[in-house]
């Protein structure tokens, strides 16, 4: 498609309609710069896998030097997971293909490729299980909608499971709950057998295990961050603060996404908790060894998942807290709601969380031990602990972007809101099919926020960036609030692109803008260094 | 005004339904056929932004051209429908083909009431407009493309904004990618 | 294409039992063995599914949640869709079983004050379609269990009367077999007219399709237009359930072409996408409850991954964390 037409084309493509192929006759899909992620480096799987034989590679080469008994390895490999999930082995039985799914995933709606339809990406893998898997479908073979597993087939899945951000939304409409971002995850896996992966997710993934986040700051360097941070607050509020760093014996362990000290605007969000556990006197502690809350193992395997997440419980109970706090992150969350307890749990070292504060119990992380930190200071605003001048954030006409793994993968909702209507005075919602559970992905989830992707990205964006759109026309909405750090890293660009007037922010951003502080100086700007309202010259 | 450039535009806004809408056909004809089914159908402006941006404008483009004196409104829109096509499967003309058809849907439907009624003049009149309209719509592509890029370049830097600001003092958009290095770890996946 | 191929197949499903019964005569392959055998593979064939999935752990707890998450006490969670108890799971499956509540969610009908008004229509179809085409054939199914049961169950004469509540024609018609033929039909023409559909489609979704409509056909046909004698026909199942089956010699062959297409109906079930009648039930996004933080869920197959450990990695820093005033394990 992307080839420059011969005029002759151009004449013709006036009246163009695609022949009609049916999907199951492989057209190998076509790479080039800007639609596929880079491929991950040999050395970074060789050193975190332990696998052998990765080679430098392109998408775009014609033949990926597959090892030669790849189909041996798939199958094998598609065999043990059937065996491990039911998940797997009923999503792969049961779907009637009834289209409910069909235009429910962002990126089918911004790029109108058919394979981006939920039912046709599982299709791509199902087409393969009912070939060699199923009964009927060793009998009837392409009548029952099986085919060869090819080196295009691998294509097509490289290229289509690298462009499902799962997000979930398609499960919601599904009447059989079929979740594309588990099917997601079992194709990824697959490929990762073969050493197919990508450089995104795998570096972060290799730093994240060897060093401790995903940009690999070492601990001393992190040290310098916060003191950086903490000399911008002194320079705002006039308080100078402390952070503990590796505290043995407090109360909490505060964990949060690495991009929230490395880019604005998260920087400005990790300010932001630094500030309100200040305010509080919280007894809590970071940690430079599990200083990493994302887990991009999510988009790997789940072993690479449970290898990274286990640091968390470590260092909790190493340092001896009772309960963890976690920062605003999207995927972070899925990880440790749904997935932590059960691979590294139980954490019988930890205490029911309790607020200390307010003496709140969190009865419903009870088993986990971690609360989200919006649960957490939505139990404070309740609790009216807080001194909040919502007025500092009058310049903000605010909207909130509820991340696809909070809400379909959790269902935290309402606390972030409660918080946000407490903080600022001008807060608009976005249309109903557009949020909440209905949410539509940045575009970049799943290990997709790459610079290479960057077309791709603002494609899978657009549903979002046209409801953001809408209140930013209507109601002149400004700032996009989110509790996600990959949120904040992709929101910026596609608002640019599509919205452009509108800013990102955390939550806890606008939090500690309203939170006023014991014995703070007068404030005359907000924590990005922005006149306050009223305070313009 | 003349009576001929009069009666042509009459003519015009009497048809202009039936214009766009084919003008519509024939801009969704660049979609693979499964889809196009669903730009049409899905009515709802936030499932549907592709299909919902190109009826809503191309419409308001339509009454642009129709209209004496051109306003704001022509470069707005001509900019929401490319910026669309800039980021989906397309080359640069396949992207602008949304516009050129116009000329094609144009010919087909008035082909017969030029000739019969000597609108040649204003034909070729309005014809020019469309191939200005093909001309606003390159430049906004090729805006598009460069800040499609300058995203690209710009994010390596951002995504470590903080470090290069207290590190490098700089916001690092004089650097090329990577002196965020000096915060002493590898600025993974770039 | 795929269409045809499907229709090839159930038309050659007619033609079987025409010549077999009909014109060859052999009413006990027909009638009494291939039934037996049908009913056998389904009900192993279904067993078997089941317990294949069943066989499959579900090593983690990963329910889509549809709404509010139990919480603060004062935050209102939503039961249903995000449910924490057992109850509320049972309520979201029941809700989900009976009344596809994930489809319905698509037609919720939402107005906006804008100048473009939006349409679910085509989402609504499906989910009343879909709804449609289930209930009648459960009540057609309950329906056919008079000629199972001696006496019949009060309750199978109720569905029976409120079937033909119309009370239109002699012998009365039945709602669900106009509701059903026209759920068939809109299912099947969706899937020709609608790209997107056709492009999804599978052969064996227009099998499954026709099948049942070559069934639904035999049947009113054998009500209404050639009258088959009840009376026998009776005997005959009975002699089945019994297992002392009994062939009267009076049934004709269109009889044993609906029972034939029956028969084939219920081979190809197990093996087939019509197994979400038993799938629904075992999806885990379902299935489960969102009370992840609240109650561990158990992994049989966890095991034990290669960690890089906190002393490993102060190994590591040490001396850089030292310098920096971070408290390290070992000086």
């Amino acid at each position: 498609m992307a080839q420059t037409p011969s005029p002759d084309n151009l004449v013709q493509s006036i009246d163009y309609t695609p022949p009609r192929k049916n999907w199951l006759d492989n057209v190998p899909p076509e790479f080039r710069l800007g639609n596929f992620s880079y491929p991950a480096k040999a050395g970074e799987l060789e050193s975190f896998f332990g696998y052998e034989g990765a080679k430098e590679w392109s998408p775009m080469d014609e033949d990926w030097q597959l090892p030669e008994n790849w189909q041996e390895i798939i199958y094998e490999g598609f065999r043990e997971r059937l065996e491990k999930y039911r998940s797997l082995k009923v999503f792969m039985d049961i779907c009637v293909r009834c289209g409910a799914c069909a235009d429910k995933c962002h990126y089918f709606i911004g790029s109108g490729d058919p394979k981006n339809m939920p039912v046709l990406r599982a299709e791509l893998l199902r087409s393969i299980y009912r070939k060699d898997f199923t009964t009927v479908g060793k009998i009837l073979g392409r009548l029952n909608g099986g085919r060869a597993l090819t080196q295009d087939v691998l294509k097509e899945w490289f290229m289509y499971f690298y462009q499902c951000t799962e997000c979930r939304r398609c499960s919601l409409f599904c009447p059989y709950g079929i979740d594309t971002a588990e099917i997601t995850m079992m194709a990824r896996e697959l490929m990762n057998l073969l050493g197919i992966q990508t450089n995104w997710i795998m570096g972060p993934v290799t730093n994240c295990f060897n060093v401790g986040n995903h940009l690999g700051i070492p601990p001393h360097t992190f040290k310098d961050i916060v003191d950086f941070m903490v000399d911008d607050i002194e320079d705002i509020t006039g308080k100078r603060i402390e952070v503990p760093l590796n505290k043995k014996g407090a109360d909490i362990l505060f964990v949060t996404p690495s991009g929230d000290y490395f880019a604005d605007p998260g920087t400005y969000t990790f300010m932001g908790y630094l500030m309100l556990f200040h305010e509080l006197g919280l007894d809590y502690t970071m940690s430079t060894y599990a200083a990493e809350g994302g887990n991009f193992g999510l988009f790997t395997s789940q072993e690479a998942m449970k290898r990274l997440n286990a640091k968390i419980y470590a260092e909790a109970e190493r340092l001896g807290v009772n309960w963890i706090l976690g920062g605003e992150c999207g995927h972070m969350w899925r990880v440790l709601h749904q997935y932590m307890d059960t691979m590294n749990g139980p954490a019988d070292f930890l205490s029911v969380p309790r607020n200390p504060i307010t003496g709140t119990v969190f009865h419903n992380a009870k088993s986990t031990g971690m609360v989200h930190i919006t649960e957490f200071t939505a139990d404070l605003i309740k609790n009216n602990v807080l001194t909040l001048d919502p007025s500092r954030n009058d310049n903000k006409v605010v909207t909130y972007h509820d991340s696809c793994n909070p809400s379909r993968g959790m269902g935290l909702l309402e606390e972030p809101r409660y918080v946000l209507n407490n903080v600022c005075n001008q807060f608009f919602e976005m249309p109903e099919q557009t949020i909440r559970e209905q949410t539509f992905c940045c575009g970049s989830g799943a290990g997709l926020n790459n610079d290479e992707f960057t077309e791709m990205r603002m494609r899978g964006g657009m549903p979002r960036a046209n409801a953001v759109k809408h209140v930013h026309d209507k109601h002149g909405v400004n700032m996009l609030s989110c509790v996600c750090a990959i949120d904040r890293a992709a929101l910026p660009p596609l608002m640019n692109y599509w919205v452009p007037g509108v800013d990102v922010t955390g939550v806890h951003e606008l939090v500690a803008n309203a939170l006023v502080m014991r014995g703070e100086k007068e404030r005359e700007t907000d924590l990005r260094g922005e006149p306050l309202p009223g305070k313009e010259d | 005004m003349n009576a001929p450039q009069d009666q042509f535009r009459e003519y015009l806004r009497r048809h202009r339904d039936k214009i766009v809408h084919n003008w519509l056909d024939a801009a969704m004809a660049s979609y693979p056929e499964d889809t196009v089914s669903f730009l049409k159908r899905q009515k709802d402006r936030f499932a549907n932004p592709v299909g919902a941006t190109l009826s809503r404008e191309l419409d308001n483009i339509f009454e642009e051209l129709l209209s004496e004196s051109s306003t704001q409104q022509l470069p707005q829109s001509v900019d929401a429908v490319v910026r669309v096509r800039a980021v989906q499967d397309f080359s640069p003309s396949q992207a602008l083909q949304v516009f050129t058809v116009l000329k094609d849907v144009l010919r087909r439907q008035l082909d017969r009431p030029v000739r019969e009624n000597g609108w040649q003049a204003q034909y070729r009149e309005f014809e020019d407009k469309v191939d200005q309209l093909c001309m606003l719509a390159f430049d906004i592509y090729v805006k598009c493309k460069e800040q499609l890029w300058e995203l690209k370049a710009r994010q390596a830097q951002d995504r470590v904004s903080y470090l290069l600001r207290k590190y490098v003092g700089t916001d690092g958009s004089n650097n090329p990618a990577g002196s965020g290095s000096g915060a002493g770890g590898d600025i993974s996946g770039e | 294409m795929n269409a045809l191929y499907a229709l090839i197949m159930v038309l050659a499903l007619v033609i079987i039992p025409l010549l077999g019964a009909g014109a060859a005569g052999w009413h006990a392959l027909f009638g009494v063995v291939l039934p037996y055998l049908a009913f056998t593979v389904f009900v192993l064939g279904f067993l078997y599914r089941v317990v294949k999935w069943g066989r499959s752990p579900v090593p983690f707890k990963i329910p889509t949640t549809g709404g509010q998450q139990e919480s603060l006490p004062w935050i209102r969670q939503n039961r249903i869709d995000s449910p924490s108890t057992k109850t509320g799971t049972v309520i979201r499956m029941i809700l989900e079983v009976l009344l596809f509540r994930s489809l319905f969610r698509n037609t919720r009908v939402r107005l906006f004050k804008d100048e473009t008004q939006l349409s679910y229509g085509s989402s609504k179809f499906l989910w009343l379609g879909a709804l449609a085409f289930h209930v009648s054939f459960f009540v057609i199914l309950a329906r056919h269990m008079r000629f199972f049961t001696e006496p019949v169950p009060a309750l199978f004469n109720w569905i029976e009367t409120l079937d033909g509540i119309m009370q239109v024609g002699v012998p009365v018609l039945f709602a669900t077999e106009i509701v059903i033929l026209l759920a068939l039909a809109y299912l099947f023409l969706r899937r020709v007219l609608v790209p997107q559909l056709r492009y999804i489609s599978l052969p064996t979704d227009y099998f499954a399709l026709f099948l049942l409509f070559a069934i639904v056909i035999s049947g009113i046909l054998m009500r209404y237009f050639v009258r088959a004698d009840i009376v026998d026909i009776k005997t005959l199942t009975m002699g089945l359930i019994q297992l002392q089956p009994e062939v009267p010699e009076s049934i004709g062959a269109l009889f044993y072409t609906h029972l034939f297409l029956v028969c084939s109906l219920l081979v190809y079930f197990p093996w087939s996408k019509l197994m979400h009648l038993g799938g629904v039930f075992l999806s885990p996004t379902r299935n489960m409850p969102n009370d992840n933080r609240m109650r561990r869920h158990v992994n049989p197959w966890n095991y034990p991954v290669k960690l890089h450990t906190y002393e490993e990695w102060e190994d590591e820093y040490r001396d850089k964390m030292k310098e920096a005033g971070i408290p390290v394990e070992k000086e």
